[in-house]
């Protein structure tokens, strides 16, 4: 009677083994993904800009700031944008007078951007299209699908180039000039 | 040595022994059966088109007061059943049952006769697991075989699978072993955009898992939770993870498109999607557009380093699937000139 709990402990043992050794190796991939709000990136001399605002200002904006390619010890800051600044970057981009404008800034990057691109050792070579890209519910333009006849025209985020050689509007200007103004604001508060 | 203490040294390796043999059996436990269908979550959106523009509905979110409880409210009622052949068939009912979904874990909670809620007068169904068959029926029946395709067969027969959409679907087949649900909604802050979609925990033994969160039913249409599922199952029995690098889409960024990982497959299944024939009895010119527009947006938002093809580019996803799948063949080994397009990135 005695000697029992010794001869259980062999069968303890196992059990446990069987029982652990499967989540021991386990582990797990729980990412954060934006569904909505609104994205800006800017891609510019080798360093990448992101804000990221929801359409109330009472919600924290987040910010990023990055060399390209980015790293891998980058971290995103969040603050509250002042109402106003926020309100002028929406209000320019939903302003639908500038739509037409919107339009022909991303037609011209996609006809004439072009990637900058440098080696990297044992890598494939880095590339990047200096643009400012706007995503989520943002107003609608569109683009052709290439080798269908006829094109269809399928929605597209807001692009706009940065190149000498890509046509921007000033509308384009004065929408990027916002966001870099609020990611200003995001990433450095105290200023 | 004594008999009795032979005899348990005997027992305790024998229990041991077991239990290893338990362990690498549980390795080679058979994957799940398979997926469903089902149809769309756009209703609201394609019924309010002006001038043949559908404003998508891409800030469907939560709003303030939300049961957080998965229950049915009628903001969130989009999924309508019409033409869901999960819906209207018991064998493609069983079809679903049999992929992971059919164990059950997690929607127990969620009430399994869930799937049973419909409007009777709108024929819409709006809950967790109705919407997650939604996301199946994309995948299921997004080429003409449907329940009929043979998804048992090596992921390399190209063969047979001989477009991108087919071999999809057999690829999530495969590689998926249990999908559960979970009604947390897990995102940054209260009512932020910046969401948790799905949980996948994978290891080296073949029990891996997806929870689907509240956001993946409530926060995303149907052609997107399809293309998430295949981003998941590309986690989960690959076990591909995310790198550590700044893209637009939180802390989901895969560093670029040869990576193949998540992100790079999520984007195939849509381009394939868009690409898919233009009889096609299921995929609507609406939801081919959907497609494109995820896919362009997507694209700029899940890499760190922008890649530099256009969905232009995947026009023979659906006639060479294997060139897009095996993408080295095509982008990083010019002494292969393949009759594909080139995947730069």
């Amino acid at each position: 009677m005695t000697r029992k709990p010794q001869t259980q402990t062999p069968m303890l043992a196992a059990a446990l083994l069987c029982a652990l050794v499967p989540f021991g190796c386990q582990k797990s991939e729980q990412p954060y993904s934006i569904t909505g709000g609104y994205t800006f990136s800017r891609d510019f001399e080798g360093q990448r800009r992101v804000l990221r605002i929801e359409p109330s200002s009472e919600r924290f904006a987040a910010c990023i700031e990055t060399s390209l390619p980015s790293g891998t010890s980058d971290s995103w800051k969040r603050t509250l944008l002042a109402p106003t600044l926020h309100r002028a970057l929406l209000d320019l981009l939903f302003d639908e007078a500038r739509l037409p404008s919107y339009q022909a800034d991303l037609d011209a990057v996609q006809e004439s951007g072009t990637f900058i691109c440098s080696p990297r050792p044992n890598e494939p070579d880095f590339c990047y299209l200096p643009e400012v890209v706007v995503t989520g519910n943002v107003p609608k333009v569109f683009l052709e699908v290439t080798g269908i006849s006829p094109p269809p025209r399928v929605r597209s985020p807001l692009r706009f180039g940065l190149q000498a050689h890509v046509a921007l509007s000033s509308d384009g200007r004065e929408l990027i000039d916002a966001f870099l103004d609020a990611h200003e604001a995001c990433w450095n508060p105290d200023d | 040595m004594p008999s009795q203490v032979k005899f348990r040294l005997n027992r305790a390796t024998g229990l041991l022994v077991v239990a290893a043999v338990g362990a690498l059996a549980y390795m080679f436990v058979p994957s799940c059966s398979m997926l469903a269908d089902a149809d769309d979550t756009l209703c609201f959106a394609i019924a309010d088109a002006k001038d043949g523009v559908v404003d998508w509905p891409d800030e469907e979110y939560l709003e303030p007061g939300y049961n957080n409880d998965c229950g049915i409210t009628e903001f969130h009622e989009c999924d309508h059943c019409d033409l869901n052949p999960w819906f209207q068939t018991q064998e493609a009912r069983s079809y679903i049952e049999g992929f992971g979904l059919a164990q059950g874990h997690g929607w127990g909670d969620l009430g399994r006769a869930d799937v049973m809620t419909v409007n009777a007068v709108t024929k819409e169904i709006d809950t967790p697991l109705g919407r997650t068959y939604n996301a199946y029926a994309n995948l299921v029946y997004a080429n003409p075989q449907g329940i009929e395709l043979e998804r048992s067969r090596s992921l390399g027969d190209f063969e047979y699978y001989d477009s991108f959409l087919k071999w999809a679907s057999a690829y999530v087949w495969q590689k998926t072993y249990r999908i559960n649900g979970n009604c947390n909604r897990d995102c940054e802050t209260v009512f932020s955009t910046t969401c948790v979609i799905a949980r996948t925990v994978n290891g080296p033994f073949r029990n891996d898992y997806i929870n689907l969160y509240q956001t993946f039913f409530y926060d995303l249409d149907a052609v997107w939770r399809a293309s998430t599922i295949v981003h998941e199952v590309r986690h989960a029995r690959d076990g591909i993870s995310h790198d550590a690098c700044a893209c637009s889409n939180g802390s989901a960024c895969d560093a670029r498109w040869s990576r193949a990982g998540a992100n790079t497959y999520e984007l195939m299944w849509l381009a394939a999607y868009f690409y898919a024939p233009e009889d096609h009895p299921f995929i609507t010119p609406v939801r081919k557009e959907r497609a494109a527009d995820l896919f362009d947006t997507r694209k700029e938002m899940l890499f760190c380093e922008p890649p530099q093809w256009q969905i232009g580019d995947f026009r023979h996803i659906n006639e060479i699937p294997e060139f897009y799948v095996h993408r080295v063949a095509c982008s990083e080994d010019p002494s292969k000139p393949s009759n594909c397009i080139f995947l730069a990135n």
